[in-house]
């Protein structure tokens, strides 16, 4: 075993730590596909290729669910975002979805992860109305439009109108939560290029360079070293997709590895069952468990 | 008589250094409550760290029930979580005027018989409030159990006409020098902003006040162990007077003034 650098020691440490707190009992990040439906068809997303493309999670199972994570104690905080595999500001019912987990579940730190195209004025408007959003993630992946609209399928010009209008909200200062626009990089100099490019024409915004992953093997990608012998920080997630199927993780996009269904059972007992617990109680490195032994997620 | 940042961080340091009976009989002079500097999710976590697994997610939600039903005495029970976290005590007797209906209603100023002996004895904000304060540290000695800990946490400067005492780190020395005590921890602390000191010996607070960095209001806190052997509780003489200090320290209560 290869000595791991210092930003993997980092993450085997913070592993450690959240298997001494709240999330080795209640989850740390909950994902909650309430519509699987995507407007973009991303290159390095397993959602072209999504078996339940379209489906829509039924209001009743999306306030089961609720209801569920309202027996999560307040005095543990965790992360919610409303998505998995697919676009959120999609589904009609986001904003009082948004407002719904407001009110039921104070502590949830909501966060979005979006390509932008469909944000328009009002829902950003909207947006701004809500003090528990974490952060707005948004999947830009490229500043140069051909290339661009290759990897994701979306017309550039609309996006790039989109951002210019949030980066405005921002300098105008009605709209005080973080927003991030992300690249999945290659590992070439178009990385550091989009980095500039961000910072260059939105400064208010963050950059972020995000691996390509392979979503355990959902989705092909040129792999250049071997996944890290570490343990895993999706071990403390719950990934709920539309059908109500619980994913492995975040990684496994097409629910390939399922540990539960939400439909028929409770969220924190899908989370502590035996055989999922035991990853996050006592599983030191990734390689020791299917199908995490084949991730380089990090 | 509150669990403020000054004691969460000294007695999680004394408990992730084993320096605290787990499990013992504790008796607290003055009953603790939650003083609300510390964010009670902090101490959430640490139930997790601390409590053994058994029970850690009973205690989290107890607390969780605690913060949200916001019932009267609820910082009283939020302190109870505290030393439920760091020492998982057998049982805990509290003697207080203004504590818990649960707390003893004594008079420290007198003598007090409790008829047994506790493994950690803890006197934290209370004995500057008792006039006869020499009858306080006779009741603790008392009451500690042979090789049991006494944690005091007293004003030292400032705290102006808070108690009616502030107490010099000679009371603490010369009380364990007469009674033969070890001192395990002495730390100075100041509440605002959150400052702690570790203090090697006497004479580190004679460098401290050379220095100038003795703040207006500070308190010190000595983790004391009683010796095996009972013994009768012994007045203490002052050090100096003794000739039982140092050249360093004798020569700072000539000047230091």
């Amino acid at each position: 075993m290869a000595n791991p650098t210092p930003a993997l020691q980092a993450y085997q440490h913070k592993v450690l730590q959240m298997r001494l707190s709240s999330a080795i009992d209640f989850p740390a990040h909950v994902h909650l596909e309430t519509m699987a439906q995507c407007n973009a068809a991303c290159d390095f997303c397993p959602y072209p290729g999504l078996v339940r493309k379209g489906t829509v999670m039924d209001d009743a199972l999306i306030a089961k669910v609720v209801n569920d994570l309202a027996d999560i104690p307040r005095l543990h905080t965790f992360q919610l975002s409303p998505f998995k595999v697919n676009e959120p500001f999609l589904d009609k019912r986001l904003f009082d979805l948004l407002d719904e987990f407001t009110v039921r579940l104070p502590n949830a730190s909501l966060t979005l992860t979006t390509n932008a195209s469909p944000i328009t004025f009002d829902k950003l408007q909207r947006l701004s109305g809500f003090s528990n959003i974490g952060y707005l993630w948004i999947s830009f992946n490229d500043h140069r439009q051909a290339e661009y609209e290759s990897a994701m399928q979306l017309p550039y010009r609309r996006t790039l109108e989109r951002l210019q209008m949030i980066h405005k909200a921002k300098a105008e200062g009605w709209l005080p939560l973080r927003v991030v626009l992300s690249r999945v990089g290659d590992g070439t100099a178009t990385d550091l290029a989009f980095r500039q490019w961000v910072e260059m024409n939105f400064p208010l915004f963050s950059a972020s360079i995000f691996p390509r992953g392979e979503w355990i093997g959902q989705v092909a990608t040129a792999r250049t070293s071997p996944p890290p012998e570490i343990g895993c920080v999706r071990w403390f997630d719950v990934s709920i997709t539309a059908t109500g199927v619980v994913a492995h993780c975040c990684m496994d996009g097409a629910a390939a590895y399922p540990i539960g269904n939400v439909r028929f059972e409770h969220v924190l007992e899908i989370y502590n069952k035996p055989e999922f617990r035991q990853l996050r109680a006592a599983t030191m490195i990734r390689q020791e468990v299917d199908p995490c032994r084949s991730c380089s997620f990090t | 008589m509150a669990i403020t940042g000054i004691e969460y961080k000294l007695f999680k340091l004394l408990r992730e250094q084993n320096a605290l009976p787990l499990g013992a009989e504790v008796l607290e002079l003055g009953e603790a409550n939650w003083y609300g500097d510390v964010d009670v999710r902090v101490l959430g976590q640490d139930v997790y760290r601390f409590v053994p697994e058994a029970s850690r997610q009973e205690t989290f939600r107890r607390l969780d029930e605690i913060i949200t039903t916001k019932r009267p005495g609820m910082l009283f029970e939020i302190a109870k979580i505290f030393w439920q976290t760091l020492l998982q005590p057998r049982a805990m007797t509290a003697i207080d005027f203004h504590g818990t209906e649960q707390a003893l209603k004594l008079d420290l100023n007198t003598p007090i018989d409790l008829g047994r002996q506790f493994q950690l004895v803890l006197n934290l904000g209370t004995a500057e409030h008792v006039f006869n304060v020499a009858q306080v540290f006779k009741t603790i000695h008392d009451h500690a159990a042979p090789g049991g800990v006494m944690v005091h946490g007293l004003p030292f400067s400032g705290w102006v006409d808070h108690g009616f005492f502030n107490f010099n780190p000679t009371f603490y020395w010369d009380l364990a020098a007469a009674n033969g005590y070890t001192v395990m921890a002495a730390v100075y602390t100041e509440l605002n902003p959150l400052k702690l000191i570790q203090l090697h010996g006497r004479e580190s607070i004679i460098e401290m006040v050379k220095q100038d960095q003795i703040g207006k209001n500070s308190l010190i806190y000595v983790v004391l162990r009683k010796a095996v052997q009972e013994s009768d509780f012994r007045i203490p003489f002052q050090g100096y007077y003794a000739n039982a200090v140092s050249k360093e320290a004798a020569d700072a209560w000539k000047t230091l003034r």
